[in-house]
């Protein structure tokens, strides 16, 4: 069966000065898929989702979201797109439903509209009780959900997660899992990055792995396992395959030893 | 209008906003009541009692019932006196002044405590004597009428001065949203999202104008019930205070967004308020005078309390309309170059 691509990257690279964040990659995401971006710090993952999200220019590259260039559609791209930054961005001194009402009102929603969307979201994250309360009185895990309801109020068709569960208590962690597998069962496609391999493989049906601004390795857990493994890839954990391909094993393969 | 409802929000909960208001009461209240003898002593007069003589056949004697009316419009007593008795009437307390004419001229006397009456006579008599010949003597003198400008008192002077010093002190009521913007990474949720420019640049403007002129007029209620001050063409008053204060927010949005680090742009700001409110008479009512007209210029602080202090005294200011525009026009420019840095803001 033919899947619609949502997202596709060609030779995208990105350059600070003489540093090379992401260095040519090229990249294919369909629809539906929770797609999932591995890597360790500096990797290029971030930087490779801010420049999906328009907060990065490209150095050199394309990118097409929804088959539409993002150079000319940006705006038209950007209603379709749901980014939960990696940061807490929400303000402490309003509350929980003057935080999701401002920050989906950027999305042109309004009216009854809005109110309907602002219940519906922070439904979605458990904080519908806590609606009037100001964000600053909440516990961490409570932020990362409002967090969350502040990107989703404009039912986008790509949720793109960056790192959701940093410091984040189990409970809130397996909370916050569900409702991504929930969303992407009502039929929205998610980017997922994270340091915790459990959860991307938990929750993730495709997998990329980042390294020194390259995608080193592309597939299903299974497949990425088999790149490590001729035997029974359920033997090894996606950590194992991870530390392995990223690793000094990996570098000195790429190095050209092997 | 979201966007401008949740940013008026953040402005209005952040308690220390308050203390610009009471800054500007305290500021007020402290200084009229420290110069108010100052401005008394140097700047007022009352009703006062001019003594005069006329020497033996003296030519300007037919000046006598024009002198008279004179007076009358202005409140000064006349009271003929026996030529040479200057020292004794002054001594006596029969007259705050003494003006002895001559064929050669006039000469006033008065004791240290009416210098500045002396000083209006001498004007007075200077400008009829200077016209005066023959027979036109009393056509000239019949037009002749004293021109002081009155003076304000000191609560009324600084309740405008620091009402307008501190209607432009309030752009930083946009740093809290700056800085709450800052400090919470919502930049990139303004960037991640379709809204335009125009709207976040509202965002901005607005609430900053609301807030500034709702400090402004609470400051001014409150100052006015205080210190009992009247105003004089309140609606035109309004109008340029109002004015002003889409200025302060038009300028605030510009900085605010041209100068992406709050600490340096409140610095920036302080340093512009300190030249402005210098030479604008904010810190010295006196410096209107000491200080050349160009420099002045710069200041619109300047125009609006000049302008404001005059309609309150005299009823009219040629500064007033000087002041409109300014005002119109810093907002004019300042609209679209706060619409560009909004847009530079939003796409670097």
């Amino acid at each position: 069966m033919e899947r619609n691509t949502i997202l596709k990257l060609n030779g995208l690279s990105k350059k600070f000065d003489s540093r090379t964040a992401v260095d040519h990659i090229s990249l294919e995401i369909y629809e539906g898929e929770i797609f999932g971006l591995l890597g360790p710090n500096g990797a290029g993952k971030s930087t490779t989702l801010n420049m999906v999200c328009s907060l990065l220019k490209p150095t050199s590259g394309s990118i097409e979201v929804f088959g539409m260039d993002a150079k000319k559609h940006m705006k038209e791209i950007k209603r379709r797109i749901g980014y939960i930054p990696q940061d807490l961005a929400i303000h402490g001194t309003l509350k929980a439903w003057e935080n999701v009402e401002l920050f989906t009102s950027l999305y042109g929603i309004r009216g009854r509209q809005l109110s309907a969307a602002v219940n519906e979201s922070l439904e979605f994250v458990g904080l519908l009780d806590r609606r009037n309360s100001y964000a600053k009185t909440f516990s961490g895990g409570m932020k990362r959900r409002l967090n969350i309801a502040c990107s989703i109020g404009h039912k986008p068709d790509l949720m793109i997660f960056d790192e959701p569960t940093v410091g984040v208590d189990p409970q809130s962690r397996n909370f916050i899992l569900e409702k991504i597998k929930e969303a992407n069962a009502k039929g929205t496609t998610v980017i997922y990055t994270s340091h915790y391999m459990e959860e991307v493989e938990a929750i993730c049906s495709r997998i990329a792995i980042m390294d020194n601004g390259r995608i080193i390795a592309t597939g299903t857990r299974e497949e990425l396992a088999r790149l490590v493994t001729d035997q029974d890839p359920e033997s090894v954990t996606l950590e194992e395959v991870f530390l392995t391909l990223t690793g000094k094993k990996l570098r000195d393969y790429a190095g050209g030893e092997g | 209008m979201i966007l401008i409802k949740n940013n008026l929000k953040l402005m209005l909960r952040c308690k220390p906003i308050i203390l610009i208001l009471l800054c500007m009461i305290m500021v007020t209240g402290m200084l009229s009541a420290v110069f108010k003898d100052m401005m008394t002593d140097n700047l007022e007069f009352g009703n006062f009692t001019l003594g005069y003589s006329f020497s033996q056949g003296c030519v300007y004697e037919p000046l006598q019932p024009v002198l008279k009316s004179i007076g009358k419009e202005n409140g000064i007593e006349l009271m003929a006196l026996a030529d040479g008795s200057s020292q004794n009437a002054i001594q006596s307390g029969k007259a705050d002044v003494f003006a002895e004419f001559s064929d050669d001229g006039c000469t006033v006397y008065a004791s240290q405590d009416h210098q500045l009456e002396a000083s209006v006579v001498e004007m007075i008599i200077s400008s009829v004597l200077s016209g005066a010949s023959g027979t036109q003597i009393k056509e000239y003198l019949t037009e002749y009428k004293i021109d002081v400008q009155p003076m304000p008192d000191s609560q009324m002077y600084y309740t405008v001065a620091y009402t307008v010093y501190f209607v432009w002190c309030s752009m930083i009521v946009l740093g809290v949203i700056t800085s709450a913007e800052q400090k919470n990474k919502i930049g990139r949720r303004f960037r991640t999202s379709p809204a335009s420019s125009l709207s976040v640049y509202l965002s901005r403007f607005v609430p900053s104008a609301i807030v500034i002129t709702g400090l402004m007029f609470a400051g001014i209620a409150i100052c006015t019930a205080l210190f009992h001050i009247e105003w004089k063409k309140m609606p035109l008053c309004a109008l340029i205070l109002l004015l002003g204060c889409i200025a302060a927010a038009a300028l605030a949005t510009v900085l605010f967004s041209l100068i992406r680090n709050v600490i340096v742009c409140v610095v920036f700001g302080y340093c512009l308020l300190m030249f402005w409110g210098f030479f604008g008479g904010s810190f010295c009512p006196y410096m209107w005078a000491t200080f050349a007209d160009k420099i002045c210029d710069y200041s619109p602080i300047y125009y609006m309390t000049r302008s404001l202090v005059e309609l309150n005294t005299s009823g009219s200011s040629q500064f007033t309309l000087p002041a409109l525009l300014l005002l119109c026009g810093m907002t004019v420019v300042c609209v679209p170059l706060g619409m560009a840095a909004v847009r530079f803001g939003k796409e670097n």
